[in-house]
């Protein structure tokens, strides 16, 4: 019966990539390739896109922090209820998104092709305003775990806070690591084959297939260079 | 061999819940939930601090189930 399954899956599996072998193959016969309009999606459509993102997660941040802030004085810290564990973490969580979306925008608003001030100061300012409820995320939660302070500013932080953990935890964090690097290769090979799809049909800039297969081969060689270490 | 315990049953005798056992122990509420669900098997120190909290042996609070005897249940 499992086995049946099995061979279910592949032909499935067999099928999809001859379809898309099909299409891909049909796309780069046509002589005439699709004009994809790249300067209006850069130019316009891609600040405006951070700033809307920035906004919204601006706005969540700020209903996270009233939320967390008022239930904060009247729970129990010996007996932390799962809800606001949860709307702890993801307020922690949002705060790195934050900073990460935020240092994209300002890098991509400084490059020389953007010559709008307005927005490269706007993007300057949610960093500064990521930064702000980050540091109001980790205020809370270590007003909340008093015993696994984090101080994200300082030399060797995170491995500070791991050495606080208990093996639960730590078991926890070695899982989610684990199953992220496992998900990770998935998606670096999803990303090249949708960039190789879309060169088919059209003109991509080289660097993109290069810096996907980089960060891949740089996350690969580190896994097992750390895991060579316990052998 | 599955790792079974009777982590909730004796918190119930000693009138327990998960923080208190946790702050005797000296580990998170979250270690002791997923010691209970039986998703993570503690340590041998963890496993004779909860027997000691418990006064009673190791083997009382955690059981090695057999293969045996789980293919016969499945049966």
């Amino acid at each position: 019966m499992k086995k049946a399954r099995k061979n279910k899956k592949f032909i499935i599996y067999l099928v999809m990539c001859i379809i898309l072998g099909f299409v891909a193959g049909i796309l780069r016969v046509k002589k005439e390739s699709f004009n994809i309009n790249t300067h209006k999606i850069i130019e316009i459509y891609l600040p405006f896109g951070f700033l809307a993102i920035s906004l919204i997660i601006t706005i969540l941040q700020m209903l996270y922090t009233f939320d967390v802030k008022s239930k904060i004085k009247n729970i129990n810290l010996d007996d932390i209820p799962d809800k606001f564990d949860s709307d702890l973490g993801n307020f922690m969580m949002l705060g790195s998104l934050g900073i990460i979306i935020s240092l994209m925008w300002f890098t991509i608003m400084m490059n020389k092709m953007f010559d709008n001030n307005k927005l490269r100061w706007i993007s300057y300012g949610f960093l500064i305003i990521s930064i702000i409820f980050q540091n109001i995320s980790q205020r809370l939660f270590n007003r909340t775990y008093p015993n696994k302070k984090i101080n994200i500013f300082e030399d060797n932080a995170s491995e500070k806070y791991f050495n606080k953990l208990d093996e639960g935890e730590r078991w926890i964090v070695y899982n989610s690591a684990y199953s992220t690097f496992l998900k990770m290769q998935i998606v670096y090979g999803i990303l090249l084959g949708v960039t190789l799809l879309i060169s088919f049909v059209t003109s991509i800039p080289i660097i993109v297939p290069l810096i996907i297969g980089f960060i891949w081969i740089i996350e690969t060689s580190i896994y097992f260079l750390e895991a060579k270490k316990y052998e | 061999m599955a790792l079974k315990n009777r982590l909730k049953e004796f918190r119930a005798r000693y009138e327990l819940n998960q923080s208190q056992l946790a702050k005797l122990i000296g580990v998170s509420r979250q270690t002791i939930s997923l010691i209970e669900r039986g998703d993570y098997s503690p340590s041998v120190v963890l496993a004779l601090k909860m027997a000691q909290v418990f006064k009673t042996n190791v083997e009382e609070i955690f059981i090695l189930e057999d293969e045996e005897d789980e293919k016969s249940k499945e049966e």
